[in-house]
């Protein structure tokens, strides 16, 4: 169901093939402008390359990718990195956080990459962290739980006011209460800043927090193992 | 955040490589600046050492030899010139001054130059600055010896202690680790122990053992003249030069000590005072020259017009002790460059070193590099970061290597001092320190590249998957 909204992430008529035969086309998937979509599916379907075509850390071999009003294809190189730094949010199942750096450390890269003056960067973090309840902005991420790494993770992927945040798998490593939890401060913190949210995960538990849910295999078809 | 601030947190999560890979950049960088260092400040020591002496007058075989043994004691001179010859010499020209010194003696490995008092009043140990007495007095009679500041300090001897001179240089030059009691302090009077020496001479028998008779004998056949006591009336304050290893005496002293070994072998009576001392005797092996200098003549003719003189006379060997130190650093100016080579090959290796540590890390830091990808990092800057990243350790090394070098060169002219006495002030030239620092800088750079093309064309899609 498409709202009159302005769309945030359009692709149409998308083919990606990989070298070893994994293929995947999406004739058309359309995200609004703040809305918040769980993209369900098995464990290997495609979705997380799903995600990295919308981001454009892999190339289309046909087709069309519109994020924020700006097309992908034509975005190379450092284009493409500036859109990403500066309307695009990601958080991973694994957090993948700066080993090393504290979590204000961390929330502010992507406001380095975003353009953002480095003095504004750690009252911009230590704002987003303190609204996901990390106290302490100067503690050093491999030494914070689980869960506060997961919300050093979503204060990242929200520090440069995105226009949509892609989480993929975010709660594959949490138990169903703290799955339910993380969700819902995710869903919270994007409906707060306006970002829509495309969330892909294989736990049908999940589904009753979106308002919309799409079936992967309703909108791609693929051809092969994801390898 | 900044990207500086970004490579700094990276280089201190990987601490340990990173630490290891500056100090075998610093290491490269201490041995190349400590070489270049040492190098100029010898070159500078030798220059100030030669004093204001402008011609040394010897038998050595060469210039050169001349120099090393009358100015910088390196070895006993291997002959003598005559007494005659030497009158001849300081009498022929009007000399500022014409110092005799006779070297072949030593105490506890440090030379003993004797001569005459001028050497502590007219010789400048270096250009413009005389001698200058910590106590006590010049040399005035026979027996009587003046102690540079380093025979002192090394010794612990000072006014009114008594000793025994060796025949010989000592070994190598180094003062040996356990002196011999005989020949340090010992208690009777100075001057010759003519009792005792006349006793030994006149017991036949010791004359089959050729020169053993009445000696107690060091390495190398060095023996120590314990027929004679000399007396320490003076201690030199420092001249910071390697005469400063120096233990002067009255010549006469020197003649007649050698004059008993001579005797002695000759199978004659030893001489019982300075007084009977022969023409013979009386041998120098150098003469120090000075040319007059006034206001108004060209000293440098004149000099030159005294030198081609004395050149003349095959009998003897004159050279000029700045142009034989120049001809020295001319000779060990091709080992200069094979040592800095060396370095150069060490800071080669260290950059390398570099070069396989980032290599290794961007194979650890795939993901990492992915992350900031994610994050909106261009691939440029990901390039930048990496090159920056290595030009930081290669600027982190260079300063350390830098203060290695200070204290480096400071622990080898320490060394240096010990082992030749050649005092040597290191100090790095501004413009070599930075020339080198630069070029550390632009290597390490430079051994980035590969890392940061490695790093530069992470796939990051793969990069992403979930940890196992």
């Amino acid at each position: 169901m498409i709202s009159d909204m302005k769309s945030v992430l359009e692709i149409r008529g998308l083919r990606f093939v990989r070298p070893e035969g994994f293929s995947i086309d999406i004739p058309e998937f359309i995200l609004s402008e703040g809305e918040q979509v769980l993209l369900a599916g098995p464990s290997g379907c495609g979705k997380s390359t799903l995600l990295l075509l919308a981001a454009g850390l892999l190339d289309a071999d046909s087709g069309e990718i519109q994020l924020a009003g700006k097309s992908m294809a034509d975005a190379r190189g450092g284009r493409r990195d500036a859109i990403r730094a500066n309307r695009v949010g990601m958080v991973f199942q694994t957090h993948h956080l700066l080993p090393g750096f504290t979590a204000r450390e961390n929330v502010s890269v992507p406001l380095l990459f975003g353009g953002v003056k480095p003095a504004e960067h750690a009252a911009v973090a230590d704002a987003l962290l303190a609204r996901l309840g990390i106290s302490d902005p100067t503690a050093r991420v491999d030494r914070l739980s689980v869960g506060q790494q997961q919300r050093v993770a979503i204060a990242r992927a929200l520090a440069a006011d995105p226009a949509v945040v892609f989480a993929d798998e975010p709660t594959a490593a949490l138990d169903p209460e703290n799955a339910a939890k993380a969700v819902a401060l995710l869903q919270e913190v994007c409906r707060e800043r306006h970002a829509a949210l495309l969330l892909t995960s294989h736990d049908p538990g999940l589904e009753s927090a979106f308002s919309r849910v799409v079936r992967f295999d309703e909108i791609a078809q693929t051809s092969g193992a994801v390898g | 955040m900044t990207d500086l601030r970004l490579i700094l947190k990276s280089l201190m999560a990987r601490s340990a490589s990173t630490a290891v890979t500056c100090l075998l950049i610093a290491i490269a960088v201490a041995l190349l600046l400590s070489m270049l260092s040492l190098r100029e400040a010898g070159r500078r020591s030798f220059t100030r050492g030669v004093g204001n002496a402008h011609l040394v007058v010897s038998a050595d075989s060469s210039p050169l030899v001349a120099v090393l043994n009358g100015l910088f004691y390196a070895n006993p001179p291997r002959a003598a010139i005559s007494e005659s010859k030497v009158i001849e010499i300081t009498t022929s020209f009007p000399w500022a001054w014409a110092i005799p010194t006779q070297l072949g003696d030593s105490f506890r490995g440090f030379p003993v130059i004797a001569t005459t008092s001028q050497f502590l009043e007219d010789f400048e140990p270096a250009p413009g600055e005389p001698w200058v007495f910590a106590e006590g007095r010049n040399i005035e009679r026979p027996f009587e010896v003046v102690l540079a500041s380093g025979v002192a300090a090394a010794t612990g001897l000072g006014i009114g202690d008594r000793l025994h001179l060796t025949h010989g240089m000592g070994v190598g030059g180094a003062p040996p680790p356990a002196p011999a009691v005989e020949e340090s302090m010992v208690a009777s009077v100075p001057g010759p122990d003519v009792e005792g020496v006349a006793e030994e001479i006149m017991d036949p028998h010791d004359h089959d053992h050729d020169h053993d008779h009445g000696h107690i004998h060091a390495d190398d056949g060095e023996h120590v003249h314990d027929e004679v006591v000399f007396e320490v009336v003076g201690v030199l304050a420092p001249s910071g030069t390697h005469h400063d290893r120096l233990v002067v005496t009255e010549i006469q002293g020197a003649w007649f000590i050698h004059a008993i070994d001579r005797r002695e072998l000759a199978g004659r009576p030893a001489p019982g005072s300075v007084e009977q001392l022969e023409a013979a005797d009386r041998l120098i092996t150098g003469i120090l020259l000075r040319t007059p200098v006034r206001a108004g003549r060209n000293s440098a003719a004149i000099l030159q017009g005294a030198f081609d003189r004395l050149r003349r006379d095959p009998s003897i060997t004159v050279a000029s002790p700045s142009t034989q130190v120049d001809r020295l650093f001319g000779i060990v100016a091709s080992l200069d460059a094979v040592f800095i080579a060396l370095g150069g090959g060490i800071l080669l290796s260290g950059v390398i070193s570099v070069m396989l540590v980032l290599w290794n890390s961007m194979e650890l830091r795939r993901r990492q590099i992915a992350v900031l990808r994610v994050l909106g990092c261009p691939q440029r800057r990901i390039l930048g970061l990496v090159l920056t990243e290595s030009a930081i350790i290669g600027l982190i090394g260079a300063i350390a290597g830098g203060f290695l070098a200070v204290g480096g060169a400071s622990l080898a002219a320490g060394l240096l001092a010990i082992r030749t006495g050649v005092i040597v002030s290191p100090s790095v030239d501004p413009k070599s320190a930075v020339l080198i620092a630069a070029g550390t800088v632009a290597l390490a750079a430079l051994a980035g590249v590969a890392p940061a093309i490695k790093a530069y064309r992470t796939p990051v899609a793969e990069n992403l998957r979930p940890l196992d």
